[in-house]
């Protein structure tokens, strides 16, 4: 599905992924580890093609996503869910409205707000739909951007520290909710400094060691 | 202007001025002119005066000329702008004072006599008025010294009396030029058509025209604003709304890009916002514009009255303020997404 190789990245000075070769196939979970700052993010944002490698490849089902083209990383982008570590939600739209207005998918409104609602009920959110993103706390915001990013139905779902903010409850609400995505034939790739929340995937990357388990 | 060179009594033998009206009309530089015919009004009126070193009351009797506004040949009223009181109604036994040097009280009792060459005339009417209000000075119009309504003087005098003093033939033109460095030519010219033995003399103010071509000089920069005050400020609104909405949550694109847009749909989106910005903007700028137009005159001073000029909006200009601010709007969207598109997406985001 997706492949990096050689991929290196830095910001300025700091050098965060250095040669870095990995692979994810179609319909399996990778979950990167590490501590905070060891460049977990910066992978999965290259991973997602929202940053560029300064040298290395990408390779999206074999086509290379590096290129600086815009139009064909678009292409690619369309088909990834991207939730961010803060979550990232309009300010002036409710929870319902972040998902359904946000997102391009090519269904009537009807439609949309039906499946919206239905991950948003995967997510135990349903109930707080229609409120804005200032009436909810920090693990609901979290909910409503994965929700956004799992409503488009992506073939590879990148998320950033899905089960930080959460409750135990609630974290184990998310990981089934990312067990039945890949159950379904979904690809995700996700960070978290939680031992516990690393064996939902099929495979885990220490990026610190650069060892994958 | 256009008067007689010695004061009118009743109808005189002086030519009637009517005839020369359409000579006048068609020369250069002539925007409008104006015939009126100018007529005594003697006024009976008791006053303070230092005699033999002593200050004593005295019946004095004055004339002035007068002129009635409505009717034929009548003193323009858009020339009359009171500076006090009223303009007298119908049945209002007033009138007003067309030069404010005059000192007549405005809260006596006066008698007047028209009709008459001199008081207590045989052909006269005698009546009570009091002063209803006091124009502007202007030094062009202040021969006029009195204006009655010509409804109550009708009334008054009755229609054979009236006809023959205030309905008669024209005995005083005042000419409005186009430009006031049309005034020259125009007085030469009017001396010209009328000859040298009409009775009539043409006059202007030397020192008015001075200063209104020292206005005209000055206020040069103001009309230039005028031209384009609508234009000028709606695009500086636009352009202040389009940089504030441009630098305000700039990870909002990123966002949007992240979730399956792309730049051409974001484009679109930022287009149309912004043209609605445009529109509105440029509603608000033509709305300042205007009141700045219509409440902020700027202030002349002419012969000791300060002049007050309002600017107007020229209409086809201010449309333009629209199309303007519309381009100022996709010159500014234009922009804005491709400084975004430099930033890349990564750091789009990182302004979250």
């Amino acid at each position: 599905m997706i492949s990096l190789e050689g991929v290196t990245k830095s910001y300025g000075s700091l050098t965060v992924l250095e040669n870095l070769t990995l692979s994810v196939a179609r319909g399996e979970s990778l979950c990167i580890a590490g501590p905070s700052g060891c460049g977990k993010s910066t992978l999965l944002k290259l991973i997602a093609l929202i940053s560029y490698p300064d040298a290395g490849s990408i390779f999206i089902d074999g086509k290379d996503a590096s290129s600086e083209r815009s139009s064909e990383r678009e292409g690619f982008r369309n088909s990834i869910g991207y939730s961010f570590q803060e979550p990232l939600l309009l300010p002036y739209l409710s929870a319902i409205e972040n998902i359904v207005d946000v997102v391009s998918k090519p269904t009537s409104t009807v439609q949309r707000r039906k499946e919206a609602q239905q991950t948003l009920s995967q997510l135990g959110m349903l109930e707080r739909a229609g409120h804005l993103p200032s009436k909810l706390s920090v693990g609901e915001k979290k909910r409503v951007d994965l929700a956004r990013a799992l409503y488009r139905n992506p073939t590879l779902l990148v998320a950033d520290e899905p089960f930080s903010s959460l409750d135990p409850g609630t974290g184990r609400l998310v990981a089934k909710t990312l067990r039945d995505y890949v159950g379904r034939g979904g690809t995700l790739t996700y960070s978290s400094v939680d031992p516990r929340k690393q064996d939902i995937a099929d495979r885990t990357l220490d990026l610190t060691k650069h060892i994958e388990a | 202007m256009v008067q007689q060179s010695q004061y009118p009594l009743g109808l005189t033998g002086n030519p009637d001025l009517a005839g020369f009206v359409p000579m006048i009309e068609s020369s250069a530089g002539v925007e409008s002119v104006n015939p009126i015919t100018l007529n005594y009004t003697f006024i009976r009126m008791m006053l303070q005066l230092a005699i033999g070193g002593q200050v004593k009351l005295a019946n004095v009797t004055a004339a002035f000329l007068s002129a009635v506004t409505g009717g034929n040949n009548a003193f323009p009223t858009r020339l009359v702008s009171l500076t006090s009181g009223h303009f007298p109604q119908d049945d209002d036994s007033s009138f007003v004072l067309n030069d404010n040097r005059l000192v007549i009280p405005t809260d006596k009792t006066l008698q007047v006599e028209i009709g008459s060459k001199d008081f207590n005339g045989t052909q006269g009417v005698k009546f009570n008025a009091t002063v209803a209000g006091v124009t502007a000075l202007n030094p062009l119009t202040a021969e006029a010294s009195l204006l009655w309504n010509s409804t109550y003087l009708e009334q008054r005098l009755g229609s054979q009396l009236y006809n023959s003093t205030f309905g008669g033939y024209p005995n005083f033109l005042i000419i409005k030029s186009d430009t006031i460095s049309d005034v020259q030519g125009i007085v030469d010219h009017v001396r010209q058509i009328l000859g040298q033995n009409s009775g009539y003399t043409v006059t202007y103010d030397q020192t008015t025209l001075i200063a209104l071509q020292s206005l005209e000089s000055q206020s040069e920069p103001l009309f230039a604003l005028e031209q384009y005050l609508s234009i000028a400020i709606a695009a500086t609104i636009v352009f202040l709304v389009s940089y504030l909405a441009g630098s305000h949550r700039k990870w909002e694109p990123g966002l949007l890009l992240t979730q399956g847009w792309n730049w051409n749909r974001y484009s679109r989106l930022m287009l149309n916002y912004y043209s609605a910005m445009a529109m509105v903007s440029s509603a608000f700028g033509v709305g300042i514009a205007f009141i700045i137009a219509r409440y902020l005159p700027y202030q002349y001073n002419l012969s000791g009255n300060a002049l007050k000029i309002s600017v107007s909006l020229d209409p086809i200009l201010t449309a333009t303020a629209f199309p303007i601010g519309l381009a100022v709007c996709t010159t500014a969207s234009i922009l804005s997404i491709w400084r975004l598109k430099r930033l890349g997406l990564d750091r789009i985001l990182r302004e979250y």
